[in-house]
């Protein structure tokens, strides 16, 4: 039987070339000024967007996120992989909308993406109409349904709920894609926890600290990772959880300095390195996931350092946060 | 302009009694611009200082929001920011410099900085928050220091002007008019006098042309 992956995949593989290689990322760190890097990066893949000559850096990186986004979803044969890419948009829109709706803020409307698989207005009547709410994933309309019952929710007991349904809703659509990836996405949610209790320490509310505010579905449960914060052996706790033990000196680090810098930049090395070392299911949809996700990094990563030249920052500090040259 | 007077005695005296206040004013005015001068420059020192300290506070924080920036999304940067959980409740007083109402102002902040979730937000957000609401005391008080330096600089304009109108106009004038003013009456003492001898020169001759 015909594998439907085997187009996809051989077109993926053509598409890593536009990644940009270790050469051309020395040499935008050694770039003088914003300017001489917008000047190197017309030379690679990015170059074919409007905008680069004129250093509009942000409408260049939306471009290239949808042309991204749009080529996998054609490529793809998995619905499980469109609705992973595009529901993560939703996630954000819903926090944008259902976070204004109950908690009010200012006058103007919130600032919304452009949408991923359910319509704004969708999104903004989930809340009140429990019709809508049926039409939405389980993961957003189980939120949904929890935020309607709070009264006078606060921003951050939102947040909190709209945190797990984002990490949810990723965890749901991308697991199916083979234990490779599920591996990944785990890793990124122990992560992330262990970057919540160390910011969560440092705020100085250790109060604040419980299971709860925590991600579901890493490696490691939610109430071990919090125990250790609040016994304080959370370094060594790290070096115990796979793929993540090179942290732990990194968040002894970041507890003692209080900076993150490089604690941001190992965690995401360490998952641009399971990204490259690419252990997923060969001809399926996890090759094209994972090209999405190095793309996003590789522009959040072009994103730091254009700001950072672009604000005149030296390279030795821009050197402890950028995880590439 | 000179002073235009009548060259009277009381005129003289009148005139004396001014330069002498004149004097004495500006003895205290000059007294006066040497204190403000003073507390100028204490409250000049105090500020630099302080506008050093935060101004590299500042710097910090900025780096730190520069990456916040960089390494979220527009929307959700904006989202983050958008409902505070700390309110700043700021203090006015005022003080008495040389008579002069300086203002002074502090800042309590109440509630927490951070106020949203950690799923698309940075750690660097965080730090950069706190460095800024760590500074917000300080640039409220800065403000303060600016006004009333702004105060005492119009004051000590005012008071050098003052001082140097009294020193290069008023009591010169006031003693060129003194000085003429004795000059004129010297001037008709002069000529009372010789008058008086012109008149007893012809009186003598007068009576010894009637005892010849």
């Amino acid at each position: 039987m015909r594998n439907p992956y085997l187009y996809p995949n051989g077109r993926i593989g053509a598409l890593e070339k536009d990644l940009l290689p270790a050469r051309t990322w020395q040499m935008l760190l050694s770039a003088a000024d914003s300017v001489e890097a917008s000047r190197l990066l017309a030379d690679t893949w990015y170059g074919r967007f409007p905008g680069l000559s004129q250093c509009a850096f942000e409408t260049v990186f939306e471009a290239a996120q949808a042309a991204s986004e749009q080529e996998l979803m054609e490529l793809s044969e998995d619905r499980a992989l469109v609705r992973g890419i595009l529901h993560r948009r939703d996630a954000r829109n819903a926090r944008y909308l259902w976070k204004a709706a109950l908690c009010g803020g200012n006058a103007d409307g919130p600032e919304l993406e452009k949408p991923g698989l359910v319509e704004h207005s969708l999104l903004a009547s989930a809340l009140a109409d429990e019709e809508a709410r049926k039409l939405l994933p389980a993961a957003m309309s189980a939120a949904a349904e929890e935020l309607s019952s709070l009264s006078d929710p606060s921003p951050l007991e939102v947040d909190r709920i709209l945190d797990r349904m984002a990490a949810g809703l990723e965890l749901d659509e991308f697991s199916s894609m083979g234990p490779g990836f599920r591996r990944l996405l785990e890793t990124m949610i122990d992560s992330r926890n262990v970057t919540t209790c160390i910011r969560i320490m440092l705020s100085g509310s250790r109060e604040d600290l419980s299971p709860g505010v925590l991600l579901e579905g890493g490696t490691v449960s939610r109430k071990a990772v919090c125990g250790a914060a609040l016994e304080g052996s959370l370094p060594d706790f790290v070096a115990d959880i796979e793929n993540l033990e090179r942290l732990a000196p990194f968040v002894k680090e970041t507890l003692s300095s209080r900076s993150f810098l490089e604690l941001e930049r190992e965690t995401e090395r360490v998952i641009m390195e399971m990204l490259d070392a690419g252990s997923f299911e060969l001809f399926g949809p996890a090759p094209l996931a994972a090209f999405i996700f190095k793309k996003e990094m590789e522009m959040n990563h072009l994103r730091i350092l254009l700001a950072a030249k672009a604000a005149g920052m030296d390279r030795a500090r821009l050197s402890r946060r950028l995880p590439r040259g | 302009m000179a002073v235009v007077v009548r060259a009277t005695r009381m005129e003289l005296q009148t005139l004396r009694k001014r330069s002498v206040l004149a004097r004495r004013g500006h003895k205290l005015l000059k007294d006066k611009l040497d204190e403000l001068m003073r507390q100028f420059k204490i409250l000049i020192a105090e500020y630099m200082g302080a506008r050093q300290k935060i101004e590299g506070e500042l710097l910090e924080a900025y780096r730190e929001f520069l990456f916040a920036r960089a390494s979220m999304r527009r929307e959700a940067l904006a989202d983050a920011l958008r409902y505070p959980g700390a309110v700043a409740v700021v203090h006015g007083s005022t003080r008495k410099v040389m008579n002069l109402t300086l203002p002074e102002f502090d800042v309590s902040m109440e509630g927490s900085i951070r106020n949203y979730g950690m799923l698309d937000t940075t750690p660097e957000l965080d730090a950069s928050l706190e460095v800024f609401a760590r500074v917000l005391p300080g640039i409220v008080r800065l403000a303060g220091q600016e006004k009333a330096i702004g105060i005492l600089a119009a004051e000590i304009d005012r008071t050098r002007r003052r001082v140097n109108a009294l020193e290069y106009i008023l009591i010169p004038e006031l003693e060129e008019a003194v000085s003429r003013i004795r000059l004129k009456l010297e001037e008709i003492e002069r000529g009372n006098l010789t008058r008086l001898m012109k008149v007893k020169k012809m009186a003598e001759r007068k009576r010894e042309g009637t005892l010849l």
